[in-house]
């Protein structure tokens, strides 16, 4: 039993089944990035004045991610042209180019573009004097550049007062208006003024708490016996174990957070009740990642688990020595920290979504593309060639729907 | 396709067409990243260059890549993609319209020939739809051992018998 | 180098032929029965789980309408399982709890429509029947065929899982609105967005089968207006499904986004819950998700409607011994349908504050799409006229399934003009009209097609009598579920109230003076509606029981085609082989040829050159 038109194609439809089917696929996929555009033009279109972000993506890094996927696009034509001609060695050359220009595509993306977004963070403030003073002192620091010296120059900007608000005003504009109009102008001027100025940077460093774990009491409810609860306390570096537990006391006299946790968890289940304290701070030098509000604000004993944070502003102040200016930011001033992740803002959440299931559909690809140049896919080329053909063929008509929405997904997310 | 396009000349041909395609698309991009770096301008044109731009180049890699130029007069294809992008537009556009035709205070009410001019809109569409579906069923019908229409080329000797 | 040299070196490859379709000679039991890339089995597959899932959500609403009957009783029997099962939190003493109702509310829904009568009108008959009536010896994709069935069958299984999982399964409704699907604390939504997830995915493979099948497999001679109207039918569904379902697939992601990793894709700016605010960016729009989710919706409404009407046409034209009347304006309508389908969705969202303008258009395009619905209907009735009526058990769900049918459509229409929906929304109103379309409907068109194709399937037929008993008492109990519900909606009762409206009746003491407070004899249906469901629930167990025992010792068929249909289906031996046909099948004739004037017979199969 042979399923007829599987290579050849029917006469009266003039199409091969596969062909036909990957036609229909591919309608149903511009359905569903189609939904997706839909939602990103009414979020976008529904957002208020100045809080969509743009210029937030690397242009020159997504227009190259674009002749990538173009170059991949005319590779994997050229291999299914050679495939027709017979030329076998012909098609896997082609064909592994296509694979190398999709994994490029996706290594850009992958560890570089999202992983950089990962720790740039922008932070707002509970109160708007605490912003202004931060934005003097760090802009402050970049009052000799040669922009703002020009910009001290400009009436307007003198009439706004400050060299520094120069700067952030360039990058609150930069950052939700294409040009520097009016609106641009009153709507940063609105921001400034009732405090919802978010301050963006990078976290260079971070006090965090020091914590002393003090053992309470222990009881037999979780069902723990008394040596297992012994041993769990020797597991936590108790000297005597069967006094603490009896009589309560200091476990763990300074440690850190991740310590005192685990610890805390682990002595949960077996029984014990403890007491976490913060008995001091200490500064760690790092570039956190996926950092939001809950996770300096949270709560120790009444404090926070993250004092303050040194945090580098975005602009270049031009001092070969501060490359970025800094400002240490107390987290007891934050209304709301977050890194530019998909919960930041719409934007990055649409723009996460789509071309991450984008990027979904390259890897799919990649995979199936390896199937057909990998001995077990090939076997279907020395079986039967126009198989073969009709299957390269289809798969390339997947490959160019997805370039399609690259097509339209750089210009709109990178350059609009 | 066993037909005309299985011919060498053929394929080179579409080959070098491929490469110039590739060109097309390559020039397009470094237009659009050009006039959006050099040149300032209210999002409302960026976008609309930008859009056309990307318009203009999936045009070419739809009927070049994807062979469509010739495969148009495949049926199921492009009713297929005519459909497609009619409801894909229809659910763009008609979400928009919704969001955007709210009632507010402020806005005064609607003269009466909006809400006349959009039920005639709700009327032509599906009207000129079953125009079109009366039309087709009335063709005549095409059994399958029918030839394509304009299929002219031999049939190269691709014939393979597995039983 | 030519191409061909390269053929006729290969020639020798070719010769040993392993194409994988053609090693059936020793699978075992897993790859013939379970793993089967076999369109029949595929079908029957989808057939069983589909039913058992109606069965499932059946149960799941008998005990919901406990709660609305005598709220705050323990649910006898099921009671103590209930909390034994799920725990005294949601189920204390065995009485139903509010969030419990919810729990079962949602997924009573979610279950019926996309694990139930999808699976089972579309699916299961589609993939059985649509090959064999086509000619063809298989779908044109087996292996995606199965991977269809596995994937919806993954996603039942998360589904079905949800319900025992701390907090139970989703609570938001089978239409989880965002901000309240997103907000639940518990997992329960996000185990559904991940199994609908999955259950688009099946439907999506199972569409682009069906099309491609339905496009490129015809036998020779089988043009378009020759096919029978239930592959038309299925071929409308089909593609229902491969368009609109893709938007609700992007929906789920971003709600599960919205869920998972916290974005406001729903959310709108300054969302408090609970008094405190959500610790979210904002910025999104709850209208979103409505949109997204009815663009599908309401299309998959006539993907639950579409194959119903199939069956009903089929088992009429062969029970009447007559063509079915107005072929080509059943198929024109059917197309119509299928379009107008993608444009109305917005009558789900008349209360959302839609302005005039925008309402005028989908009220518009809603009364319009009740034109080929209504068509169809009436070449259907007129079908019968003159008709020399063999009234066997699926000819009686046929025959029923037409008034049904045609009473849950004309009660849409005060549904379709939004000033008169502004009173019905959400209504107990809202509630029978669908019901009727897709109960006393597509689920009687599900038992007509059971009953027909049957014979096909096992060779035996079903016991007739049995067959009577559960469609006469089908029959009754369901219109004493579903018409009184029309009258409580009209008196303004709310859906989804777990106390069946208590807290809105003239009972309750602090309605003594409320205008439009529910009557007693209101409230009192509520018990009647509620015993006609268990009765009704009742009344699936001799279908239950017929369908088992009548594998084994039903009566057996004499010829292969019982029923002596013209369709192409009734060609193959019975049950049908792999590969389906044992002669060369070409199509002659228009599918109906039932007593036409000079034939030797009063039915001409399609395969038959002459009469």
């Amino acid at each position: 039993m042979e399923i007829p038109y599987t290579v050849k194609p029917r006469p009266d439809t003039g199409l091969y089944n596969a062909k036909l089917g990957i036609w229909l696929f591919l309608a149903s996929e511009v359905m569903l990035f189609g939904a997706l555009f839909s939602s990103y033009v009414l979020l976008r279109v529904g957002a208020a004045d100045g809080t969509w972000s743009m210029g937030l993506m690397d242009v020159i890094v997504g227009a190259g991610n674009t002749m990538v996927l173009i170059a991949s696009s005319m590779f994997v034509v050229l291999a299914w042209a050679q495939l027709k001609q017979g030329d076998l060695a012909g098609y896997k050359k082609w064909k592994w180019a296509t694979v190398g220009c999709a994994v490029l595509f996706l290594m850009v993306k992958w560890s570089y573009e999202w992983p950089s977004k990962f720790k740039h963070y922008d932070v707002w403030f509970k109160d708007t004097a605490v912003l202004h003073a931060h934005v003097n002192e760090g802009y402050g620091k970049v009052a000799g550049t040669e922009e703002n010296k020009a910009a001290l120059r400009d009436e307007e900007n003198k009439a706004l007062g400050l060299p520094r608000l120069y700067a952030e005003k360039k990058i609150y504009v930069g950052r939700y208006f294409k040009t520097d109009s009016k609106k641009s102008q009153s709507a940063f001027t609105k921001a400034w003024e009732d405090g919802s100025l978010a301050l963006s940077g990078h976290i260079n460093g971070y006090e965090e708490a020091e914590i002393k774990v003090e053992i309470i009491g222990w009881s037999s409810d979780k069902g723990v016996s008394e040596a297992d609860a012994d041993k769990a306390l020797e597991n936590q570096g108790a000297k005597s174990p069967d006094d603490l537990r009896k009589n309560g006391g200091t476990l763990l006299e300074k440690t850190d957070y991740d310590t005192a946790k685990l610890a805390e968890y682990k002595l949960t289940k077996a029984g014990y009740s403890l007491a976490l304290s913060v008995v001091g701070y200490q500064y760690k030098e790092a570039h956190p990642y996926f950092w939001r509000t809950g996770r300096v604000n949270e709560d120790i004993g009444g404090k926070p688990r993250v004092l303050s944070i040194d945090f580098g502003l975005d602009v270049n102040s031009g001092d070969k020595k501060e490359h970025h200016p800094e400002v240490k930011i107390f987290t007891k001033d934050i209304k709301r920290l977050n890194s530019y992740e998909p919960k930041h803002s719409t934007f990055f959440g649409i723009y996460y979504t789509i071309t991450g299931l984008h990027a979904a559909h390259v890897f799919g690809g990649i995979i199936v593309m390896l199937y057909n140049l990998l001995p077990i896919g090939l076997a279907t080329w020395h079986r039967d060639r126009e198989q073969f053909a009709n299957r390269i063929e289809s798969f390339g008509l997947f490959w160019h729907f997805v370039d399609l929405v690259w097509i339209f997904l750089f210009p709109i997310l990178y350059i609009l | 396709m066993a037909d005309s396009h299985d011919s060498p000349d053929f394929i080179q041909y579409l080959i070098k067409l491929f490469y110039m395609v590739g060109g097309v698309l390559v020039a397009g991009t470094l237009i659009t990243v050009l006039i959006d770096v050099l040149i300032p301008m209210p999002l409302v044109f960026a976008a609309i260059i930008g859009l056309s731009i990307a318009l203009v180049k999936s045009c070419f890699v739809i009927a070049i890549f994807m062979h469509y130029k010739w495969d148009k007069k495949l049926i199921m294809i492009t009713w297929t993609m005519v459909l497609t992008f009619f409801f894909f537009a229809g659910m763009m556009g008609l979400i928009m319209w919704a969001e955007g035709d709210i009632p507010k205070l402020h806005r005064p009410e609607l003269p009466a020939i909006w809400p006349i001019l959009a039920s005639l809109l709700g009327i032509i569409l599906p009207a000129s739809f079953t125009v079109l579906t009366i039309k087709l069923m009335n063709q005549p019908a095409v059994l399958e051992s029918a030839q394509t229409p304009k299929s002219k080329a031999k049939r190269t000797t691709r014939k393979k018998k597995t039983t | 180098m030519s191409a061909t040299t390269e053929a006729t070196k290969t020639a020798d490859a070719a010769e040993v032929h392993h194409d994988e379709h053609h090693d059936h000679h020793e699978q075992g039991f897993w790859r013939t029965y379970i793993f089967s890339t076999d369109h029949k089995i595929i079908g029957i597959q989808y057939g069983f789980t589909g039913l058992a899932f109606l069965f499932f959500g059946f149960c799941l609403i008998a005990m919901m309408r406990w709660s609305m009957a005598y709220e705050g009783a323990p649910i006898p029997f099921v009671g103590p399982m209930l909390e034994a099962l799920l725990g005294s939190g949601v189920a204390p003493g065995g009485v139903m709890s509010a969030q419990l109702y919810n729990v079962f509310g949602a997924m009573h829904g979610t279950i019926m429509v996309f694990m139930g009568i999808v699976p089972a009108a579309f699916a299961a008959f589609g993939n059985y029947v649509v090959p064999l009536q086509i000619g063809a010896v298989d779908m044109s994709f087996p292996r995606i065929n199965m991977a269809s069935f596995w994937s919806f069958f993954i996603g039942c299984v998360v589904m079905t899982v949800s319900f025992f999982i701390p907090g139970g399964a989703a609570q938001a409704g089978w239409t989880s609105y965002s901000p309240l699907a997103t907000i639940i604390p518990t997992d329960g939504q996000t185990y559904w967005l991940i199994g609908m997830i999955l259950l688009i995915t099946s439907s999506l493979l199972g569409a682009v089968n069906f099309l491609v099948t339905i496009i490129n497999l015809r036998a020779p001679g089988l043009t378009w207006m020759r096919l029978p109207f239930f592959v038309w039918a299925q071929f409308i569904t089909a593609f229902l499904l491969l368009l609109a379902f893709p938007p609700l697939e992007a929906a789920g992601i971003l709600q599960l986004m919205d869920r998972v990793l916290e974005t406001s894709f729903f959310l709108p700016t300054g969302l408090v819950v609970n008094g405190t605010d959500v610790d979210v960016s904002g910025g999104g729009s709850p209208l979103l998700w409505q949109h997204l989710f009815w663009f599908l919706a309401h299309p998959e409404v006539y993907v639950l409607v579409l194959p119903g009407m199939g069956i009903v046409a089929e088992v009429i034209s062969n029970n009447t011994r007559k063509p079915i009347w107005g072929y080509k304006y059943l198929v024109g309508a059917v197309v119509v349908l299928g379009f107008l389908a993608f444009i109305v969705w917005a009558h789900h969202m008349y209360m959302t504050g839609m302005g005039t303008v925008i309402s005028a258009f989908f009220q518009t395009t809603t009364l319009l799409i009740s034109i080929p619905s209504v068509i169809i209907l009436t070449c259907l009735f007129i079908s019968l006229w003159g008709g020399s009526i063999r009234f066997n058990t699926p000819m009686l769900f046929a025959l029923a399934w037409l008034p049904m049918f045609g009473i849950g459509g004309l009660t849409g229409l005060p549904l379709g003009f939004n000033f008169s929906d502004v009173a019905l929304h959400d209504s107990y109103y809202v509630i029978a009209h669908f019901h009727y379309v897709v109960a006393p409907g597509t689920i009687f068109a599900i038992f007509a097609g059971v009953y027909y194709w049957y014979p096909k399937m096992t060779g035996r037929i079903m016991s007739e009598f049995w067959g009577r008993v559960h469609f006469w008492s089908s029959l009754i109990f369901m219109n004493l579920i579903f018409m009184p519900m029309f009258a409580q909606g009209m008196a303004g009762m709310s859906r989804r109230m777990s106390d069946g409206g208590a807290t809105y009746s003239l009972a309750n003491p602090d309605n003594a003076d409320a205008g439009g407070a529910l009557s007693d004899t209101i409230m009192g249906l509520n018990v009647s509606i509620s015993a006609a469901a268990w009765a009704m629930l009742l009344a699936q167990i001799p279908f239950i029981i017929n369908l088992f025992w009548s594998v084994k010792y039903g009566k057996k068929v004499e010829s292969d085609n019982p029923w002596r249909a013209t369709t192409l289906e009734w060609e193959t031996p019975t049950p049908p082989p792999h590969g389906n046909f044992t002669k060369e099948i070409k199509v002659y004739r228009d599918p109906y040829e039932y007593s036409v004037p000079g034939a030797k017979e009063d039915f001409t199969p399609q395969a038959q050159p002459s009469r």
